[in-house]
């Protein structure tokens, strides 16, 4: 279990993170020209509202006093009120995670169902015709935009043959994952040409290992040794690929969301803007910014547990 | 002796022995000079005026008259495109000329120094990208408000993360080398080793890194602009048109449609150019 040790230290490593995270995102709603106390709760305010804002985060204090208690609100699992919707945005946030985890998990997957076969095809025929145009096909892939992608796949599916919903979030769950089909396929389309590249050319490395000719030297069939040796073996890069395009994944799950109308974080995010809702602005991009870090950490802890060679 | 031979071998580093240009790179090239003139010719070669509504001929489908096409105010969609070419490239290069700029002079000059200037220039890159950078980007247009300075202001304070990252690691490697002791021992100063030594040396993928950049930067554009945040109507950009487009998608799929495919023809010509560019020059990614 030694090699395990860092599931207990990392942890202590990104603390600084975590706080430079909160750093950003103080300064960035703090650098909001005008007083503090009506940017956050808004021009229709009441002075009693202002007064109790300005007790709550300090705004009086000198500004290192200002961020402690920032700090001190966020420990308590406190970051303010949404002007707009008047709840609390852990509240919020919290009620809109389920859409963005679906559409998130789902896209993953669905890219894997598709990167999976195209990349073992490429492989097994590197050089040759099937190769070449997948190749072709992936590098055409990751120059499509997610937004466009998704109004092309509405016209052609939801428009033209009528087969799933063109936009919203269904009530119940069969409903739900109906209207997540289209979302969850444009996500993947882009996401399995980046999926692809990497998969072809770890899984081409890996034909070529000793490991991979020790299995043929013992005379077991190619089909064989593909897929019980090399590709259990390419899996490893692709998932610190997922990890490293974590980032990618939540901008693109932001902008699909938009598109398809899904009451998640993505939208909230971006009806935020709009509304100049700072409180919930400041929220999800922490709650993002901190899923994208615990996203790579549990990669590194996936990692070490399926390829023991790997030490961190 | 050794001390003249590498200062000598700095001169002729770009005379390498370069290997065939690969066909990627003259594909990429062809197809981004294409788009390239397109914009620069666009006050000549488009039909129409990108912004002047002619609600007569409101969504018309592509024929004779409008090669593409008009949209619900009745302006020419190929003309907005053919416009919209000159801000897509302009948010593509810019939007990546900033970081460059910012990235490689912070990167060159942590790796160089070293010391606490590096911890703290490294900490603050671990914490910038540990933010989903579309997530990021949005949280700072937020609050210097929708628009392309925005835009802009925003690639470069998000965005040279990665090319402190390419080019300090370059660094790091460069100034332990032969020809950057030599130049070192004949006492040039550091600025003068870091600009002309190590700098030539160490941007050589980061150049062929700002390819991929280039699309992935006018991807965000478009669909920063797509969201409402960046470029504004009437302006002619292709996440705009495709915003606008999305009321009228069941009647008219052309005004969708064609701003994505010359993103994605756009996009397809700058990973050309960037895998052949690699390939020439014998970079990894």
């Amino acid at each position: 279990m030694h090699r395990f040790r860092f599931v207990l230290t990392r942890p202590l490593q990104l603390i600084p993170v975590l706080f430079g995270i909160s750093v950003i995102t103080f300064v960035l709603i703090r650098s909001i020209p005008g007083d503090p106390a009506r940017v956050l709760l808004g021009t229709k305010a009441t002075p009693d509202a202002i007064a109790r804002i300005r007790a709550q985060f300090g705004l009086d204090e000198p500004l290192w006093t200002q961020y402690g208690l920032f700090l001190q609100n966020l420990a308590h699992g406190e970051m303010g009120r949404s002007i707009l919707y008047k709840v609390p945005v852990l509240r919020l946030i919290a009620e809109r995670i389920e859409p963005t985890l679906l559409l998130v998990f789902g896209a993953v997957l669905l890219s894997l169902l598709i990167a999976v076969p195209f990349a073992a095809i490429a492989a097994r025929r590197r050089g040759r015709l099937a190769d070449h145009a997948i190749r072709i096909v992936s590098t055409t892939g990751l120059g499509l935009p997610p937004f466009w992608l998704g109004i092309m796949l509405i016209i052609l599916f939801s428009v033209t043959l009528g087969l799933f919903p063109v936009a919203g979030y269904g009530d119940d769950w069969a409903d739900r994952l109906h209207h997540l089909v289209l979302p969850w396929l444009t996500i993947a389309l882009a996401l399995s040409a980046v999926l692809t590249r990497t998969l072809r050319a770890a899984m081409i490395a890996e034909l070529r290992s000793d490991q991979a000719t020790a299995a043929r030297a013992r005379g077991l069939p190619e089909g064989m040794v593909f897929w019980r040796h090399v590709v259990p073996n390419a899996i490893v890069p692709t998932i610190n690929l997922l990890a490293v395009n974590i980032g990618w994944l939540i901008g693109g799950t932001v902008i699909i969301e938009n598109v398809f109308s899904i009451p998640g974080m993505g939208q909230l995010l971006v009806r935020g803007i709009f509304t100049r809702d700072y409180m919930v602005v400041q929220g999800v991009a922490m709650a993002f910014a901190v899923a994208s870090v615990t996203v790579n950490f549990l990669a590194d802890i996936l990692t070490v547990a399926i390829d023991p060679r790997v030490k961190l | 002796m050794s001390a003249v031979a590498g200062t000598t071998a700095v001169r002729p580093r770009l005379k390498l022995r370069l290997p065939r240009v690969p066909g990627a790179l003259w594909w990429g090239a062809g197809i981004v000079g294409f788009f390239v003139l397109v914009a620069l010719l666009a006050p000549v070669i488009a039909p129409y005026d990108p912004i002047a509504q002619d609600t007569a001929n409101a969504l018309l489908p592509p024929g004779p008259g409008h090669w593409l096409g008009t949209d619900n105010f009745g302006r020419d969609v190929l003309s907005r495109l053919i416009w919209g070419t000159r801000i897509d490239l302009m948010m593509g290069v810019f939007g990546v000329l900033f970081p460059f700029i910012v990235g490689t002079a912070i990167g060159c000059v942590s790796g160089y120094f070293g010391g606490w200037v590096d911890v703290v220039v490294m900490r603050i890159v671990d914490i910038v990208i540990a933010f989903p950078f579309l997530v990021l980007m949005l949280a700072i247009i937020a609050i210097l408000g929708p628009g392309l300075g925005s835009f802009f202001i925003a690639m470069a304070l998000v965005g040279w993360v990665s090319y402190a990252r390419l080019v300090r690691a370059q660094v790091l490697v460069l100034k332990a080398s032969d020809f950057v002791t030599a130049a070192r021992s004949l006492g040039y100063g550091h600025l003068r080793i870091m600009a002309r030594h190590i700098l030539p040396n160490a941007m050589v993928s980061s150049i062929v890194f700002s390819m991929s950049d280039v699309v992935l930067t006018m991807l965000l554009g478009a669909s920063i602009s797509y969201l409402g945040l960046g470029v504004q109507p009437p302006t002619a950009e292709w996440g705009v048109m495709v915003a606008e487009s999305q009321n009228f998608i069941i009647r008219a799929w052309w005004i969708a449609a064609f701003p994505g495919v010359a993103l994605a023809v756009i996009a397809l010509g700058f990973s050309l150019l960037g895998d052949g560019l690699g390939e020439w020059l014998g970079v990894k990614e």
